[in-house]
């Protein structure tokens, strides 16, 4: 069989960057309630988780006490973390799907995907650090000197400065992580335990 | 009608797939230049593995790949990267689009990231969104399309390239029987009029009719080579008039 002579291509090769940029920021923008709803919930457990662990992370000294107080502090905010965190590495996962049909290389399809991941996390955990950082003296004063936070809070400047940027770069990893695929199989499974304890729980009594 | 092709744009020789050969074994497949083929089998005989294969998203354990006259098995990743982006179209079984962009947008966005400009790509998507009479749908948000209009939108984007070759995985299974014909009629006659090699695969045989030559995969293997008569209900244009008929204009000369 004898090969054809090859044709040259339609289109030559073209720098994808400022498209891919392009890409970037129309994924940013919710499409509908629900996305606007899971965009809000994960920014604002970020700014919320992000005072706690800005705390955290300035603290000179850290005793068993003012981790436990920390950890307390934080709780109210990782169900909704991790409700929002979920569909958002979902519609990452796609959107990075729909990437690569139109013939984007994987990593470049997954760089371009990231955008909301990297973007409502960080916004939401810059908010928290930005409020820690400058209540953190009023707070100190208010707080009585037995109070677990108070050691913690009373950080120097210069540690300040260093935990804020760490905080965001943890918040906006941790919540990747919880987007994985991995994290939303482990949300399925617990939210079918809740349901059908909520099941158990309302069923009616034989009269 | 065609007869298998001497002359191949595509030429898939002896793929095997693992090492094993359990899923696609010593298979063979030849498209020529404005070659529409239907690669047929039943579920699990390997066509997803042979169109993941031949689209360079599988790489075989075995076998050479011919495209447009180059060896894809002997070029690095990247290099075949670049060749099947530049010359393949590719229409996946699950096809997506990107709600976050109109139609149009979703079907230019080969032409941009190619480097053509915003205004120029969005002219040539909405001309392949007419070829497939959806063209009302171009402003709209890609999200929410129903199969049908979803299907034939990224129909039009494995196109808009003006790709050497187009695979298509079950490219009418959606669709209602009239726009199936239609759907068809314009895949032979891109065929015919760009030059592009055109493979469907398929589990229908009545889809599998639509086009000029069907080559059978069982067990990952292509066996017989059948050559079937245009149905009667879809009939098959004549070369030269087929473009004008469906007004589609000749491809560029590549």
């Amino acid at each position: 069989m004898n090969a054809p002579a090859p044709r040259p291509d339609a289109e030559p090769e073209a720098n994808r960057l400022p498209t891919l940029l392009w890409l970037f920021w129309r994924f940013l923008p919710p499409l509908d309630r629900a996305d606007h709803r899971m965009l809000t919930s994960v920014a604002s457990a970020c700014a919320y988780l992000a005072v706690p662990l800005t705390v955290g992370l300035a603290a000179p000294e850290l005793p068993a006490v003012t981790l436990i107080s920390l950890l307390c502090l934080a709780v109210p905010a990782l169900p909704p973390w991790w409700w929002g965190a979920v569909p958002l590495g979902a519609r990452r996962r796609e959107t990075a799907l729909a990437l690569r049909q139109a013939r984007i290389k994987t990593r470049a399809a997954a760089a371009t995907s990231v955008s909301r991941l990297l973007v409502y996390p960080g916004l939401g955990a810059v908010v928290g650090t930005v409020l820690i950082g400058v209540l953190h003296g009023p707070l100190a004063r208010l707080l009585p000197q037995t109070a677990p936070l108070e050691a913690a809070i009373q950080a120097s400047t210069v540690r300040w400065v260093l935990a804020a940027p760490a905080a965001v770069v943890l918040l906006v990893v941790a919540t990747a992580v919880l987007s994985s695929a991995c994290s939303a199989a482990c949300f399925a499974l617990v939210r079918r335990m809740m349901t059908r304890f909520g099941r158990r729980e309302a069923a009616p009594q034989p009269q | 009608m065609s007869l298998p092709s001497d002359n191949p744009v595509l030429n898939a020789v002896g793929l095997t797939y693992p090492a094993d050969g359990s899923v696609l074994r010593d298979t063979h497949l030849a498209v020529g230049e404005g070659e529409a083929v239907a690669v047929l089998g039943e579920a699990g005989s390997g066509k997803s593995a042979l169109l993941a294969a031949l689209c360079g998203m599988l790489e075989p354990a075995s076998g050479t790949l011919w495209a447009n006259g180059r060896p894809l098995h002997a070029l690095t990743a990247d290099q075949r990267h670049g060749v099947f982006r530049r010359q393949f179209g590719v229409l996946p079984q699950d096809c997506r689009l990107l709600p976050e962009l109109t139609v149009a947008e979703n079907v230019a966005l080969p032409l941009r990231l190619a480097g053509v400009g915003a205004v120029r790509a969005i002219e040539r998507s909405r001309i392949w969104l007419e070829r497939f009479e959806i063209e009302d749908y171009a402003r709209m948000s890609a999200a929410g399309l129903t199969r049908p209009v979803l299907r034939r939108a990224a129909l039009a984007r494995a196109l808009v390239r003006d790709p050497v070759v187009l695979l298509a995985d079950e490219p009418l299974s959606d669709l209602a029987a009239q726009t199936a014909e239609a759907t068809a009629r314009i895949l032979r006659s891109i065929a015919v009029s760009h030059g592009t090699a055109v493979v469907v695969f398929t589990r229908e045989p009545m889809t599998a009719a639509y086009f000029s030559r069907t080559v059978r995969l069982a067990d990952g293997r292509t066996d017989a080579v059948s050559v079937s008569p245009p149905p009667a209900a879809v009939p098959l244009l004549e070369t030269g008039s087929e473009p004008a008929v469906l007004g589609i204009a000749p491809g560029p000369q590549r």
